[in-house]
């Protein structure tokens, strides 16, 4: 138990507690700050159901409800504007679809709190239809009175025609009858006391009333179409009255029947026209009532329209004010859970870095960077410090592992060192022992490489001088086999006889003597010939007695005809100029000629270079003046044997005077040369004792001299012996 | 009547058709319309006025007066009623777009229709009217007149009484309405050039023939002559009262009335009627244009009687295709106009016409008629000349 509690006590002091407690923390008010949103979330949805299941449907029917409230009320004037039935017909249709529209959506309101200004509203909205309805029935009348008013003047102006064309004749008549006794043209007048009499003056007088009261009639009718007041249209009918009576009066005293038949249904025309059904003034008192009533109607939609707009209003306030509160309480919530959860956050995130702060930025970091410090120097291979322990945690334990790694370093060190130098040396060895293997093979193979290509150049040569030879004994064997058909034939000649047969037998027979002595001689040449090619590639290191001067020129021949048989239109003059004095020396001949082979090879290459550079300026127009020539000459100076090769061609250019005797240099296109002929000449001189030197002037000549110390054999063998210590 | 018109207008219209047939360029077609009285009190007038355009077209088409244009002619009635008359001038220059209007019958539906004219710029030729409204050049540029004025044929009847006859004594019957009004006001200040005023006047209601009164006013103060300005029907009823009961002064009617419509009126007897003309006697010998009218007329309506109103049709109509005539280049409303507000006289076989910038008048001529007892106006020289029987 106390062992525990001591365990547990001790881990106090662990990052691995310190690291828990932190992540405790952050976890724990992470947690914190998803329940606060996750309850706040709750709640600003309940809120927001609130605002659009109930505030925003109440807010669209509000707006569409002041819409077509509006669209009622702008129906009034615009009914009252039409101007025909079907018009008011038309709007009337249409005002009873925005009426349904607005019950319709008035309803809606009997679910909210704003039912009972709905209410209202929609009373008021009904109490405008009712006014509309009663408009719309006037407008109907209203267009059959004026219908009928405008038949009516037409028939008031034909009837006044038809009227003034009476009376004004009557009337002219009758006065022209009473001053003159005459009523027609051509008729014998009557006298005066017939004609000018009291009743004849008073029938005139009627007819003059009926005249002007029928004009006053007339006038009062037709004014009246004009007239805005109904007071005053029943003045004039009150005068229209007086003036028919007038009339009728006058008519009733009027004796002349035909006057009275003429004047009374005119009359009577008149006076239905003014008193009797449908007449002017009724009509137009009925269309001023109804425009009376209609203006009424207007003044009292006005005022619901007024009410109707201030209770939209108050509604949409109403509505508005609910909405506001809905979304002022959300804004609120989330307001507070914003505040609640940046508490928790700040809390918890500076309740976390204060920690690790502490523990990870104060104490651990520093030892971990003096451990990493150390096990650095440790591997850089500093083990002589110890390394420090501090504390009682993980890192302590690392330190003390440290610690004990470094001492066992220290010791394993020591014993390695010894066996690691010795295998070191033991693998170098083998590899240098490797690399010399693997240069010796490149270098002979090398070496054969060139001997190959040296035996190239000469199978050119030697076939040549094979050829020669060869021809010869083929046209003298041909020229024998002639020579022997002749001898048969001579033979069997029966004309000959003995002495004659013997004669042309001799002479044949020295001819084929002759013949087979040049078969032999020119096949000895092939042998001879083939001999030396033998001797050359198989001949072998030995040094064995030459003579220089047969070996110099049989090789400079090998290199100019193997040159000649490679280059198309080749040229060259060799002269040989070669010493009677010089002895056979002991030499390695077959060496030897491949050095008079490369260097008389170079040489034709150097001439025939410069011709066909010259040739290519003679293709522009230069006369070719140039003429290829090569000097052989050998010389005895005493103690040596020079040979000298000089060509009049390129020339060696002065910056690689020095490089010429190189491995692997060649002024040569890459596919011609391999760039070790001069190093193996040399090599090979260097060998004999002697050297090689040379003079050159670029564009003019090379002269090539080789100088071979007649005792060249014996350095030879004391080269070879030393060799052979060598490699023992 | 509507069949001879669908009739004429058919054969013009295939007129038009032939000679663009042969023509190689179709002609250009310049449409004339007239609105007037063929029916009512004035109806003769009318219907004579439309005989002599007819005629003067169908002359003008058929010699192809000028080359490559024709001329169509549409009519309408308006019963010399105003409103009749807007609407049908309305009607000839919106739909049917004709190129002038020719031959209106009256002062009053000529003043209703000349505004609608002048704003469209049609121009409005030859109207029947002598009234001065219709002579202010400057006013109406539109506005094209071939006959003398109302005023200049009164001061020639009253030049004539107080020269020829020394009367003074000069009474005057008119119609209650603007036609009647102007040649009572244009009486007056033909009187006035002498110092005189009317002795006597009558008034008489428009459209009806109740004229007795008038008459019975005039008798009463015995003036020696009496101008009438009014219409052929109350004219002649008039004149015939005034012999019955006695009345017997000399009657002086402006051409307004219509020699032959008064004629038929009166009918033969000794009226000692006069009456002004402001065109030549289409009987005239040696006067080309009244043989070529004469000509024209037998060729449209063969037989028709020829009469100073269908002469003047004629000759106005003659008038207005010499202006178009000048404007051969560009035929344009404009053009012809100008050409009426030129110096340059018109010739219109041997009649001839002047204009100017403010003179919209052809004519200035005046011919008195006299009433032979056979029933027919002859033309006199002098008022004495008539009764020398």
């Amino acid at each position: 138990m106390s062992d525990m509690f001591k365990r547990l006590v001790a881990l106090r002091y662990r990052i691995a507690t310190y690291f828990y407690s932190a992540v405790g923390l952050s976890a724990f008010t992470t947690v914190l700050m998803i329940l606060v949103a996750w309850y706040s979330f709750e709640r600003i949805t309940t809120s927001q159901d609130e605002i659009n299941n109930l505030t925003m449907p109440a807010m669209v029917s509000i707006v569409s409800i002041s819409k077509l409230s509006s669209e009622l009320v702008a129906a009034v004037p615009k009914i009252r504007a039409s101007n025909s039935r079907r018009e008011v017909e038309f709007l009337a249709e249409e005002t009873g679809k925005i009426r349904i529209e607005l019950a319709r959506q008035l309803s809606q309101f009997q679910n909210f709190k704003q039912a009972n200004e709905a209410a209202q509203f929609l009373s008021l909205a009904n109490e405008l239809d009712n006014d509309i309805r009663t408009l719309e029935e006037s407008m109907i009348q209203l267009f059959e009175f004026r219908r009928k008013l405008v038949q009516y003047r037409e028939k008031l102006q034909i009837t006044e025609n038809q009227f003034r064309r009476a009376i004004i004749p009557l009337t002219d008549d009758q006065f022209f009858y009473l001053m003159t006794g005459r009523n027609e043209i051509g008729a014998t007048p009557v006298s005066k006391n017939v004609h000018f009499t009291i009743n004849e003056l008073n029938a005139y007088r009627h007819i003059s009333v009926i005249e002007q009261q029928s004009n006053n009639a007339f006038q009062l009718l037709v004014g009246s179409g004009t007239i805005t007041d109904v007071a005053f249209v029943r003045v004039r009918s009150e005068l229209f009255e007086a003036a028919v009576d007038t009339m009728k009066r006058s008519i009733e005293l009027i004796n002349n029947p035909d006057v009275k038949a003429k004047i009374k249904p005119l009359f009577q025309q008149l006076n239905t026209l003014g008193l009797g059904e449908d007449n002017g003034f009724y009509l137009k008192e009925q269309e001023l009532q109804l425009l009376d009533n209609q203006a009424d109607i207007v003044n009292r939609s006005r005022e619901i329209s007024a009410k109707l707009a201030t209770d939209a209003e108050l509604l949409i306030t109403k509505v508005q004010n609910q909405a506001a509160t809905s979304v002022m309480e959300t804004v609120q919530l989330i307001g507070t859970s914003r505040s609640i959860i940046i508490s928790v956050g700040i809390v918890g995130i500076v309740g976390t870095a204060t920690v690790v702060w502490l523990l990870i930025g104060r104490s651990l970091i520093p030892r971990l960077q003096y451990l990493s410090k150390r096990m650095y120097s440790m591997g850089k291979g500093d083990l002589a410090d110890f390394v420090e322990v501090v504390g009682k945690d993980e890192i302590a334990d690392m330190a003390s592992a440290l610690e004990i790694f470094r001492k066992s370093a220290l010791e394993a060190r020591r014993l390695n060192l010894v066996e690691e130098l010795s295998k070191d040396l033991i693998a170098k060895n083998a590899e240098l022992q490797s690399v010399l293997d693997q240069l010796q093979s490149a270098q002979s193979q090398i070496v054969m490489r060139e001997k190959l290509a040296a035996l190239g150049e000469l199978t050119a040569g030697v076939a040549h001088e094979i050829k020669n030879p060869l021809n010869f004994v083929t046209n003298f064997s041909d020229s024998s086999k002639e020579l022997i058909e002749e001898f048969d034939e001579i033979m069997d000649d029966p004309e000959l006889d003995d002495e004659e047969r013997k004669e042309e037998i001799e002479s044949i027979i020295k001819m084929l003597s002759d013949n087979v002595k040049r078969i032999k001689d020119h096949g000895s040449r092939a042998v001879r010939i083939v001999n030396d090619m033998l001797r050359m590639g198989r001949g072998g290191g030995q040094a064995q007695e030459t003579n220089i001067n047969q070996l110099v020129e049989q090789h400079a021949k090998l290199a100019f005809h193997g040159v000649r048989a490679a280059t198309e239109g080749f040229k060259v003059k060799i002269q040989y100029d070669l010493a009677p004095d010089i002895e056979s020396i002991e030499v390695v001949s077959q060496d030897i000629g491949r050095v008079i082979l490369n260097l008389v090879g170079n040489s034709c290459y150097a001439t025939h270079k410069k011709r066909m550079e010259a040739q290519e300026d003679a293709d522009y127009g230069a006369a070719i003046e140039y003429v290829p020539q090569l000097n052989i000459c050998t010389k005895n100076d005493g103690d040596n044997i020079l040979i000298i090769i000089r060509d009049n061609g390129k020339g060696i250019p002065e910056d690689i005077k020095d490089k010429i005797f190189n491995p692997f240099f060649t002024t040569k296109p890459t596919d011609e040369g391999t760039g070790l002929g001069l190093a193996l000449c040399n090599d090979i001189i260097q060998k004999h004792g002697g050297e090689i030197t040379f003079e050159s002037e670029e564009g003019k000549f090379t002269e090539m001299t080789v100088t071979i110390p007649k005792d060249a054999g014996k350095i030879l063998a004391e080269a070879e012996a030393m060799e052979i210590d060598g490699k023992g | 009547m509507i069949v001879i018109r669908g009739l004429l207008i058919v054969f013009f219209v295939l007129q038009i058709f032939i000679t663009s047939l042969v023509a190689q360029d179709r002609p250009e077609i310049i449409r004339l319309g007239q609105s007037a009285a063929f029916s009512g009190p004035l109806g003769e007038l009318g219907k004579e006025y439309r005989l002599g355009i007819e005629a003067a077209i169908f002359e003008v088409n058929s010699k192809k007066i000028i080359p490559n244009v024709r001329f169509m002619f549409t009519y309408y009635d308006d019963g010399y009623e105003p409103n009749k008359a807007i609407q049908n001038t309305r009607k000839l220059i919106n739909e049917h777009k004709v190129f002038a209007l020719i031959g209106a019958v009256g002062t009053p539906t000529s003043r209703a229709v000349v505004p609608i004219t002048a704003e469209e710029g049609v121009p409005f030729v030859a109207p029947f009217t002598g009234a001065s409204l219709f002579r202010d050049a400057e006013e109406l540029p539109n506005v094209v007149n071939f006959r003398a004025s109302y005023k200049q044929e009164l001061d020639e009847m009253i030049d004539r009484l107080i020269d020829e006859k020394d009367i003074t004594r000069i009474g005057i019957l008119y119609q209650n309405d603007s036609f009647g009004k102007s040649g009572y006001q244009s009486t007056i200040a033909s009187l006035d050039r002498y110092g005189l005023k009317p002795v006597a006047s009558g008034l008489y209601e428009r459209n009806t023939t109740a004229v007795k009164t008038a008459v019975f006013d005039l008798f009463l103060l015995k003036p020696e002559a009496v101008i009438i300005v009014g219409a052929y029907k109350p004219a002649a009823a008039a004149i015939k009262w005034s012999h019955e009961i006695d009345f017997k002064p000399l009657f002086f009617n402006i051409s307004f009335v219509g020699s032959q419509s008064l004629e038929k009126e009166l009918g033969p007897g000794d009226y000692n009627v006069f009456m002004t003309q402001v065109i030549p006697n289409y009987k005239t010998d040696g006067l080309e244009i009244a043989a070529k009218y004469r000509d024209a007329l037998e060729n449209v309506w063969p037989g028709a009687a020829p009469s100073y109103v269908s002469f003047e049709g004629y000759t106005s109509t003659r008038m207005f295709v010499a202006a178009v005539a000048r404007c051969i280049e560009n035929i344009e409303r404009e053009c012809v106009l100008n050409q009426f507000k030129q110096k340059k006289p018109f010739n219109i076989s041997g009649l001839e016409l002047t204009f100017g910038p403010d003179d919209n008048q052809g004519s200035d001529q005046i011919y008195l008629t006299a009433f032979h007892p056979r029933g027919e106006f002859i033309p006199i020289k002098s008022i004495t000349e008539a009764f020398v029987r």
